[in-house]
């Protein structure tokens, strides 16, 4: 690593000395293993973040090999169409190359960052001018709150068998109905929270809140955050 | 939007279930409520975990779509928020009202601790981390009072701490490939080298040991590797103040 050459000067406190290239404090140490073994690729990938924020571009390459199949899920999950949803993960994909110098690792990581960018552009583009009459003409009329069920057993459908995901699929299923159909209609399908309360005909203010304790339910069913 | 309301759409924003002029108001709650702000990141972590569950195989040629699209691409520089400016700010004003001895103090009891984050680096990672990153911010708001503008862009800060130089770099602009930042110690008898630093660098510290007779230290740009004396004119020359005369 050019940092280690630096101080080779041997004047230098290994400890305190570094470079940034990211404004975030970042002496060579190791991350500490991320939050309850959902990803054994965490630290990978906020290594090879950091590197492509350098310029890297084999890091970058390695990090799209390890999250391509993430990002392309994801986006197709949203948009459903496998045309456009290559378009936005390439799109995705050249942001996270712009924007890598400014990923900072302790706010979170690399996985998370990227996924909640596609997840980002994927909404921004199923919701973008062209869609929108289209979407309104679906929210309105063709589906029914009877339909909105559907939106879960597809994800089901694809959840992934890992042992982890196992654990989100009976965690979902903890939910009340409500909360699920509120969260995955609105994560997987890219509703507005607005939109979702008249796919499943309750009050907006209700949805809101449905949305808010589910996920807070899930977070400690999967014993995620601090 | 009220507070309250903001307070509510944690949920539907963690999801990306707001409309843009929702997300506003909610970043900007965000910002002045912390205990928002973290139940917004758990619930954001439960999000990752949802997007986690569905993958794909990515089309052919794909990868080397983006690949390709990258080369010509230009990167953004890090970017300095608001908030990181704020709490820079108001460390420096906390330390403003510490004499200048006093905060030299504050900072070698912090080197003590680097002694000991050295040694225990296979040990509490986590705590190592939060520990090299409080002693950063001691040392670093110690010596932003002495902070001078660099030329061309930057700053550099220095603070002496007992026959130590805490030398403190930022917002560097990148050189050409095969340039490098050098730093100098400048006495009586001249300029001597202090190490170089990666061209590429935006921030950078050293902990440089430098004897009594220093009294500044100077940066320049120098080809990769660094010069055994200066090549180009100097960018910044920030003088040596010694605690406690």
């Amino acid at each position: 690593m050019p940092r280690q050459a630096d101080n080779d000067d041997g004047r230098s406190l290994r400890a305190v000395n570094y470079d940034e290239q990211d404004g975030v404090t970042a002496p060579a140490i190791p991350r500490p293993a991320t939050r309850g073994g959902f990803d054994a690729m965490a630290p990978d990938a906020d290594e090879f973040l950091q590197r492509a924020g350098r310029g890297d571009t084999d890091a970058f390459a390695a990090l799209y090999d390890l999250l391509a199949a993430r990002v392309f899920g994801l986006v197709r999950r949203v948009l459903r169409d496998p045309a456009q949803a290559e378009e936005v993960t390439q799109e995705v994909f050249v942001e996270v190359w712009r924007y890598a110098g400014r990923f900072d690792p302790a706010k979170g990581s690399a996985i998370g960052w990227v996924c909640s960018l596609a997840h980002r552009r994927a909404v921004d583009r199923v919701r973008s001018a062209q869609a929108s009459a289209d979407r309104e003409r679906r929210v309105g009329a063709t589906f029914g709150p009877s339909d909105a069920g559907a939106g879960y057993d597809e994800v089901a459908e694809q959840v992934e068998l890992r042992l982890e995901y196992e654990r989100l699929r009976r965690c979902l299923d903890g939910l009340t109905d409500l909360q699920r159909e509120s969260i995955t209609l609105a994560y997987y399908s890219g509703y507005t929270y607005r939109e979702v309360a008249r796919l499943v005909a309750a009050p907006v203010p209700t949805v809101k809140t449905r949305m808010r304790d589910g996920l807070i339910r899930l977070r400690d069913c999967l014993g995620v955050g601090a | 939007m009220t507070s309250p309301e903001a307070h509510t759409l944690t949920g539907a924003y963690a999801l990306d279930a707001v409309e843009a002029r929702d997300r506003a108001e909610v970043e900007a709650h965000l910002a002045v409520c912390p205990s928002c702000a973290r139940e917004v990141r758990e619930l954001r972590a439960v999000a990752e975990i949802l997007g986690g569950a569905v993958l794909g195989t990515p089309p052919a040629g794909l990868r080397e779509r983006v690949l390709r699209e990258i080369n010509g691409t230009r990167q953004l520089p890090p970017l300095v928020t608001d908030l990181d400016r704020e709490r820079r700010e108001r460390r420096r004003l906390r330390l403003l009202t510490v004499a200048a001895s006093a905060a030299a103090v504050i900072a070698f009891a912090a080197l003590g601790a680097v002694g000991a984050v050295a040694i225990d680096q296979r040990g509490e990672l986590a705590d190592v981390r939060a520990q090299v990153e409080s002693l950063d911010s001691v040392l670093a708001a110690a010596a932003a009072t002495s902070a001078r503008p660099m030329a061309g862009g930057g700053q550099m800060a220095v603070l002496e701490l007992g026959g130590k130089a805490f030398v403190d770099m930022r917002d560097l602009p990148n050189l050409e490939d095969g340039r490098v930042y050098q730093l100098w110690m400048a006495d009586e008898s001249g300029v001597h080298s202090a190490g170089t630093i990666d061209g590429k660098a935006n921030r950078a510290a050293r902990l440089i040991e430098i004897s009594r007779n220093v009294v500044s230290m100077k940066v320049t740009i120098e080809p990769a590797g660094g010069s055994a004396q200066p090549t180009s004119p100097e960018l910044v020359d920030v003088p040596i103040q010694r605690a406690g005369g």
